[in-house]
């Protein structure tokens, strides 16, 4: 009997990318069906831990645990469905606390890869998942704060001090190319403010895909390579003036911070 | 965004503004904006001539709300009065900062 791939290498070529692309996007449908499904799992989790006889930071961490357990599943299920190939490299130990993580932001997933490999992330969200009936509880005892909140960098420099780290994407929103790079002074403010040290993660997808304006559906025909490097930590007072007004420190950092992403995406571009 | 207590600038220019510690009372709107312009060029390298009373704090010099709080620190320095940092975040202009300033 003809195997699976013997039956499609009889295909002409033009068949078989337009079969292999019929694959792709029916198992990006897959996932992202899977993906809204598995949201339940944390409001379940985070249901049964509010009752639970837990002090507030055990349930934290536990629902953190869980949260990144799920980002890496879905990766990992994008993978073997044969929408990405993926690598990870230069990751902090597990002691990588009080960080104000950055990373760019060209696709819809880029959340999940750092959530799923970085250990003890507190997420700055929208403001709609802390009212949603589903997301509400999840959001609140995973210890997310709100874009909304009159007290965010207050709450995030307290959090960052607990050692928990903070993950911005100083974009703001996903970019139309890798080398736009309008950073927000949002991820220099907390820094500055909390004199906290910064650890930049840079996510690269080869070719493009998920971007912004993008439909799921609309995926290239090639294989996607998606790379996710951790940059060595940025101590604030290396890189500045840390006796200039605090209004021009945080402008030279968003600065020095553009300048790095430039250079390593330049760099990670010309290999 | 508001900030505690704790996050207050330390680093702020001195010289700022000018030394004076007059206070507002009996200043014209238009000395009041003069001081605002002085802290502003100390501490956002902006021209002088790009900060009028018209200009918009957002679109035309780039102050966001985290600015405006450092702003008014500064200010305090400056002035004899306490300045509600809430108050200024409604502020779209120069002119609207001077106007909440001037009534306190």
């Amino acid at each position: 009997m003809p195997t699976k791939r013997a039956l499609t290498a009889s295909l002409p070529a033009e068949q078989r990318t337009s079969l292999r692309q019929l694959w792709r996007i029916a198992a990006a449908g897959v996932s992202y069906v899977l993906f809204a499904l598995g949201g339940v799992l944390p409001a379940f989790y985070s249901l049964l831990l509010s009752v639970a006889p837990l002090d507030t930071a055990v349930k934290q961490q536990k629902l953190r645990r869980l949260i990144a357990g799920l980002c890496r599943f879905y990766i990992g299920l994008m993978k073997f469905l044969g929408l990405f190939q993926y690598s990870i490299t230069d990751l902090p130990d597990q002691t990588t606390r009080g960080h104000v993580i950055i990373a760019n932001h060209s696709m819809l997933i880029d959340a999940l890869f750092v959530l799923g490999y970085l250990d003890n992330v507190c997420c700055v969200v929208k403001a709609s998942l802390a009212t949603n009936p589903f997301t509400r509880v999840p959001v609140a005892l995973a210890g997310y704060v709100t874009n909304s909140d009159p007290k965010l960098l207050e709450t995030a420099t307290h959090k960052l001090a607990a050692g928990e780290n903070i993950l911005i994407f100083p974009e703001g929103t996903r970019n139309s190319f890798d080398l736009q790079l309008e950073f927000k002074r949002g991820a220099a403010n907390l820094a500055v403010i909390a004199g906290a040290p910064l650890l930049p993660v840079l996510l690269l997808c080869r070719p493009r895909a998920l971007g912004k304006g993008e439909k799921w559906y609309e995926l290239p025909a090639e294989n996607l390579q998606i790379t996710m490097q951790c940059l060595p930590a940025v101590q604030v007072e290396n890189c500045i003036d840390t006796t200039l007004p605090r209004p021009l420190q945080y402008r030279r950092l968003t600065s020095h911070l553009t300048n790095l992403y430039r250079d390593a995406i330049s760099q990670a571009m010309s290999r | 965004m508001t900030e505690s207590s704790e996050v207050t600038s330390e680093t702020a220019t001195e010289s700022a503004a000018g030394a004076s510690d007059a206070g507002t009372s009996g200043m014209s709107k238009e000395e009041i904006v003069e001081k605002i312009r002085a802290v502003m060029v100390d501490f956002f390298e902006l021209d002088a001539s790009e900060i009028t009373e018209d200009s918009n704090l957002v679109e035309d010099l780039d102050i966001d709300s985290i600015d405006t709080i450092d702003l008014m620190i500064e200010m305090r320095k400056h002035l004899d009065k306490e300045i509600d940092d809430m108050a200024l975040l409604d502020c779209k202009t120069i002119g609207d900062v001077a106007e909440v300033i001037s009534k306190m």
